[in-house]
């Protein structure tokens, strides 16, 4: 064989209990489950005792379609355990997009998601022409995760209709972007993406947000021909619209036998009644025979921001976004050095330790990086242990810390949203929720999004134990393989694919956010390295391990859906 | 706080707060009222509304409550009209 997994406990990925037992792999496969290899040789052993094994762990919210050109491991993606990711989400992939609409899809992707301008311009060289086949032949070349790929309506929309796309289609531009649509399918598409929310530049709808509902029912009815999958970005900000989006989606899954799925669906404290109220939607709509999925985000949420840019922080402090918004460096420091106006600054912040929201307080406030050396003993601790530190109060401390570190110290407000671990927990388990919503490859300037389906084993496990681990790894495999039609793949069983992870379950967990430059065209991401995770096998490929890092020669990905 | 200006037939903002946005950004979430009453809830990336609330005398999400909706629209005219969003 060319692989066993020795003495681990292997948690197939069915839900049923784990078991101790080996693993072997052999040309790609899962050659056998359970059976004592002691006597097989092979050429790689891992030892997994106290270790679970497990199904590679399936993505189904991504944005890595640019990371991918210029990183085959979609770093650190992979080191968490997953060996499968979606990509073209909500409604934008990279492909078909016409030479001559390079420039808008850009901007709509960066803006949208949050990708730096360099390293998309540096990384995304569309060296594959315009097609979705010739860009799933390019990534297929130099793949080391595999990857399921959505096509994007609003692309598929442009590349039909030209640059006049808002406005209805007509009969035959519905028809050719049906024709379009079979094509990506039958390339390797595993369903098609679109948006109800998102906006260009400029303000305006993007371009699926023209189409009038004939439209979505002409491609569903594509997707019911090759029963593939349709994803959506709903209302998530209405109750209302939410519940009517899940209705359309239930018409829709039933009429044309596809499986849907809508993200974000996000708890919220202080409107707890809107997700009972969403999930009963989804339970009539299950009830009535329809596959609808609702994807859940395993993280709560933060904001981070530093006083040299403005953020939407400043929004909520009062008289602060006028002052941060001064037009250089050198005016936003010589503001927050004047005695009057950082007296008005103070004022703003001591204004927001008077709300009962504590996340709004200065002394929670998170100190996320610093630029000095002699500060580093500061990061992840919080606002108020630097003020105590300095004799000052918090509001102080913020700001004086960063006129020392001339503007560079990064704070962050943690916990804004999503936060109620119980609350979360049921959610998660909910036999009709998707896990998933990771949005890893976007906003990377932002937060990290790398390391959601560690901190569902460690929060919701783990720490809380609203699922076990079994429940826990069938969510994020056999589940989201068996809802996004992809064979072969999320169960440890002779014949599928050999796409496992062994990993340590009382420290599994994603890492601290630390600041990263390895992109392309440089600038500043966040990323989580993975922790307690031993190793990562992509299609019988030892892809990364906790000992040796990432094996750079490995190109084990494959399109998961050709 | 500045004064609210209310301009006939526009819907007013009712409401504005930090939540979660598309992909568990942060966001501005605003609740809009039409004239006839009803009202409407909306999520913006607040990159895209920054250069709006620079040409306003917007300096904070308090401002924003009692302000048209058309506050938001940044200042290259463009028709200030949700059709199409669907």
């Amino acid at each position: 064989m060319d692989l066993i997994i020795r003495n681990g406990t292997i948690v197939d990925g069915t839900g049923l209990p784990g078991y101790r037992g080996d693993i072997g792999i052999d040309n790609g496969r899962i050659v056998s489950v359970g059976r004592p290899l002691a006597d097989t040789d092979a050429g790689h052993v891992i030892d997994a005792t106290d270790r679970v094994v497990a199904p590679g762990f399936v993505d189904p919210h991504t944005h890595l379609d640019a990371q991918l050109l210029f990183d085959p491991f979609v770093y650190p993606t992979v080191e968490h355990g997953i060996t499968t990711v979606v990509t073209g989400n909500c409604s934008l992939s990279i492909a078909p997009v016409r030479t001559a609409h390079r420039d808008r899809f850009s901007k709509m992707f960066r803006l949208i998601e949050e990708m730096p301008a360099a390293a998309f311009d540096v990384g995304v060289d569309w060296r594959w022409g315009e097609t979705f086949e010739g860009l799933l032949d390019t990534l297929a070349s130099d793949l080391a995760v595999n990857v399921a790929p959505l096509v994007g309506h609003s692309v598929l929309r442009m590349y039909v209709l030209g640059d006049d796309s808002r406005r209805p289609a007509t009969p035959d531009e519905l028809g050719a972007m049906c024709d379009g649509l079979r094509a990506c399918l039958d390339a390797g598409a595993v369903g098609l993406s679109t948006s109800y929310v998102d906006i260009e530049e400029d303000m305006r709808p993007v371009p699926c947000r023209w189409a009038d509902s004939s439209e979505l029912e002409a491609l569903c009815a594509v997707l019911g021909e090759k029963g593939k999958m349709l994803q959506i970005v709903h209302e998530f900000y209405d109750t209302d619209l939410t519940v009517s989006r899940i209705e359309m989606l239930g018409d829709l899954s039933r009429r044309h036998g596809i499986a849907t799925t809508l993200s974000p669906l996000f708890h919220s404290s202080a409107a707890p009644q809107a997700t009972e109220r969403i999930m009963a939607a989804v339970e009539r709509e299950v009830a009535d025979g329809a596959r609808v999925w609702p994807q859940v985000q395993t993280r709560p949420i933060d904001i981070s921001w530093t006083l040299d840019q403005r953020s939407i922080m400043f929004l909520a402090i009062p008289g602060w976004w006028k002052v941060l918004s001064l037009p250089t460096h050198a005016e936003r420091l010589d503001a927050l050095c004047d005695p009057g106006t950082r007296a008005k600054l103070i004022e703003g912040l001591e204004a927001l330790n008077k709300s009962s929201n504590r996340t709004m307080h200065t002394g929670s406030f998170v100190v996320r990086e610093v630029a000095l050396e002699k500060n580093r003993h500061l990061v992840g601790r919080t606002v108020a242990d630097a003020a105590a530190e300095r004799g000052t109060s918090a509001a102080e401390a913020l700001i004086d810390l960063s006129i020392e570190e001339d503007l560079g110290t990064w704070f962050m407000r943690a916990n804004i949203g999503h936060v109620d671990s119980e609350a979360v927990g049921a959610l998660l388990a909910h036999p009709n929720v998707h896990v998933g919503a990771s949005d890893v490859g976007a906003h990377v300037g932002s937060f990290s999004t790398y390391g959601d389906i560690a901190y569902l084993m460690s929060e919701f496990v783990r720490e809380t134990g609203a699922l076990t681990i079994e429940q826990a790894v069938k969510k994020v495999t056999s589940d989201t393989c068996t809802i996004w039609g992809l064979a072969d793949r999320g169960l440890l069983r002779e014949g599928f694919a050999a796409d496992v992870v062994v990993f340590d379950p009382a420290t599994i967990a994603r890492g601290p956010e630390v600041a990263s430059n390895d992109f392309p065209g440089g600038g500043t991401r966040w990323i989580r390295r993975s922790v307690g995770i031993d190793a990562v096998v992509v299609n019988g490929e030892l892809t990364w391990t906790a000992a040796d890092g990432y094996s750079d020669g490995v190109r084990a990905g494959v399109i998961a859906t050709r | 706080m500045i004064e609210p200006v209310t301009e006939p037939g526009i819907a007013t903002i009712v409401a504005a707060r930090i939540a979660a946005g598309h992909d568990g950004l942060a966001e501005i979430a605003v609740e809009v009222r039409y004239t006839n009453g009803a009202t409407r809830s909306m999520s913006l990336p607040y990159e895209a509304v920054a250069d709006a609330l620079d040409a306003s005398s917007i300096a904070s999400l308090d401002d924003l409550v009692g302000q048209p909706w058309t506050t938001l629209i940044p200042p290259p005219a463009l028709e200030p009209t949700l059709e199409g969003a669907t």
